[in-house]
This record gives C-alpha cells, sequence and structure tokens, in this order.
C-alpha cells in the first residue's frame, strides 16, 4: 500500500482510532455537516442518516446498546484521493450474542476538506446484523 | 498473472469470469481457494476449491440463461487484498438482479493468488429473493 501521506488513508486511520476510543468529539473534525451516512439492514441502527448531528447520534447509540463493545477492527485501507474502502471485522456483544463479522466500509471523501461526506457499510450476513441490533 | 500486478489487464479478467469465460481468471486463484457466497439463497456455501467455483459459475450462468454479468466500478489492491466494487446484474424467472456488489480477495504472499473471496451486497434481501426457488 502507499504510504500514509495519503491524506485520506490518514483521515481513515485518525477516525477509525477516534471512534474506537468513543472521542466523538474529535470524531466531528473528519466528518462534513452534510454526511450521508448509510447502513444496510432492517433494525433500529439501519437507515439513511443526513447530518453530523444524526451520524454521531448513530455511533453513540451503538456503543451504548453493546455497553461500549461494538467496534470495527481494521484490516487494510484502500484509498485514492476521494474514495477509501477499509476492510474490517466488526465485532461486539449484545444480550449474549456475540457479534463478530468481515465488512466493508465505503467512505466518500471532499478532495478540498478532507472531510468524510458520505459512508455506507457493507456487511457479509444482513440476517445476523439484523438479530443482533433489534434484540 | 496476479490481480494487483496489473489492474487493468485484470478487471478484463474479472469482467470475462462473471460472464463465464472463466479461463483468464482461473490463473489468478489458489488450487483451494475458498469462495465464499453469502447467504441464504440456493447458491450460498463456502465454495473449497477451484473446479468447484468454476462449476459455481456455470450454475450462475445457466440458472440466468446466460445473462449474468458483472461491470467493474472500481477496483484498488495492494499485496494482501483487492478491493472490487461491481454492478452485477442478470435475469431470472421474470425476475430482475440490479445492484451493487463489493468483491474482497485475499492474496496468498508467496505468489499473489487468491486463496479467498468474500461478497458483500447492497440490497442482500433482494438477492435472496431473485435466487430463491
Amino acid at each position: 500500500m502507499p504510504a500514509n501521506d495519503n491524506l485520506v488513508v490518514k483521515l481513515m486511520q485518525v477516525g477509525h482510532s477516534r471512534f474506537g476510543n468513543a472521542d466523538l468529539s474529535r470524531l466531528r473534525a473528519g466528518i462534513d455537516d452534510n454526511v450521508i451516512w448509510h447502513t444496510p439492514g432492517d433494525h433500529p441502527l439501519s437507515g439513511t442518516i443526513v447530518g453530523i448531528d444524526g451520524a454521531l447520534e448513530w455511533m453513540r447509540q451503538s456503543a451504548e446498546v453493546t455497553d461500549g463493545t461494538f467496534r470495527a477492527d481494521v484490516h487494510q485501507i484502500l484509498a485514492d484521493n476521494e474514495y477509501a474502502a477499509v476492510i474490517s471485522t466488526y465485532r461486539g456483544q449484545r444480550k449474549g450474542m456475540t457479534l463478530e463479522m468481515p465488512g466493508v466500509q465505503l467512505f466518500r471523501c471532499d478532495p478540498v476538506t478532507n472531510k468524510v461526506v458520505e459512508a455506507r457499510i457493507w456487511v457479509y450476513d444482513d440476517v445476523f446484523v439484523n438479530k443482533f441490533w433489534s434484540a | 498473472m496476479t490481480i494487483s500486478a496489473n489492474l487493468n489487464a485484470a478487471r478484463k479478467a474479472i469482467e470475462l469470469f462473471h460472464a463465464g469465460r472463466v479461463e483468464l481468471m482461473r490463473a489468478m486463484l489458489t488450487e483451494d481457494v475458498v469462495w465464499k457466497v453469502p447467504h441464504k439463497n440456493p447458491l450460498a456455501a463456502d465454495i473449497v476449491g477451484i473446479e468447484a467455483v468454476l462449476g459455481f459459475f456455470r450454475r450462475v450462468q445457466s440458472e440466468t440463461d446466460g445473462t449474468f454479468r458483472a461491470d467493474v466500478l472500481d477496483l484498488v489492491a495492494d499485496q494482501e487484498t483487492v478491493f472490487c466494487l461491481m454492478r452485477v446484474r442478470a435475469e431470472r424467472c421474470g425476475k430482475r438482479l440490479d445492484q451493487r456488489v463489493i468483491n474482497v480477495w485475499r492474496l496468498r504472499s508467496a505468489d499473489g493468488k487468491v486463496y479467498q473471496r468474500e461478497l458483500y451486497m447492497e440490497d442482500q434481501p433482494a438477492s435472496d429473493e431473485f435466487w430463491a426457488y
């Protein structure tokens, strides 16, 4: 992979680290005010959110309902100066269930501001994901 | 040839592969490749071995009267991983499949060949409905 001088790769590394540390206030710095945030599936956290406050609330809730265990372990970040694919394993615990599943987060960034303007989550097994977040 | 060595050539090989012409991409796969197909439709399985994977694609073509095809929208790779965003389209029994999917191919470090593939769909229920008997 090209070195870390790619600004989008850096944004992804910093952003995922802040998400992992539940540092939502600093996470805000890398997200556009009008971000579009897509979550697939049919559960309380699925759907399309528009706006940074809604996206950060989504993150806060994902932590709250999993007692802070929900996280994305990042394996690879493949990016150019606009798009990034973050290949991950999602993990979390909820109501006796264990989430451990490969997934991909796709981000589109504004090349001028280097902030995320659109995010889409791709999960391997949507039936389990629906069960996990709906219980 | 490996996928990451020449992305333009790989793009062509990937599109031909999904259209049922498997020869070019065959050389990019390990003999014991694991092809993970989600998820609750009749085709879903972890398919193991190159011959079984080629058989799977023959089945995809026969199930769709040869209409299944994939257009590569984005292809990025490093030494370990290939990310491929595709639009897949097919028709079957009066039903139509048209959605974006992500393929992630994991590469063996020794020779860059694919040893595992994972698939992520934009709309998994629509895919399950399409393939259902």
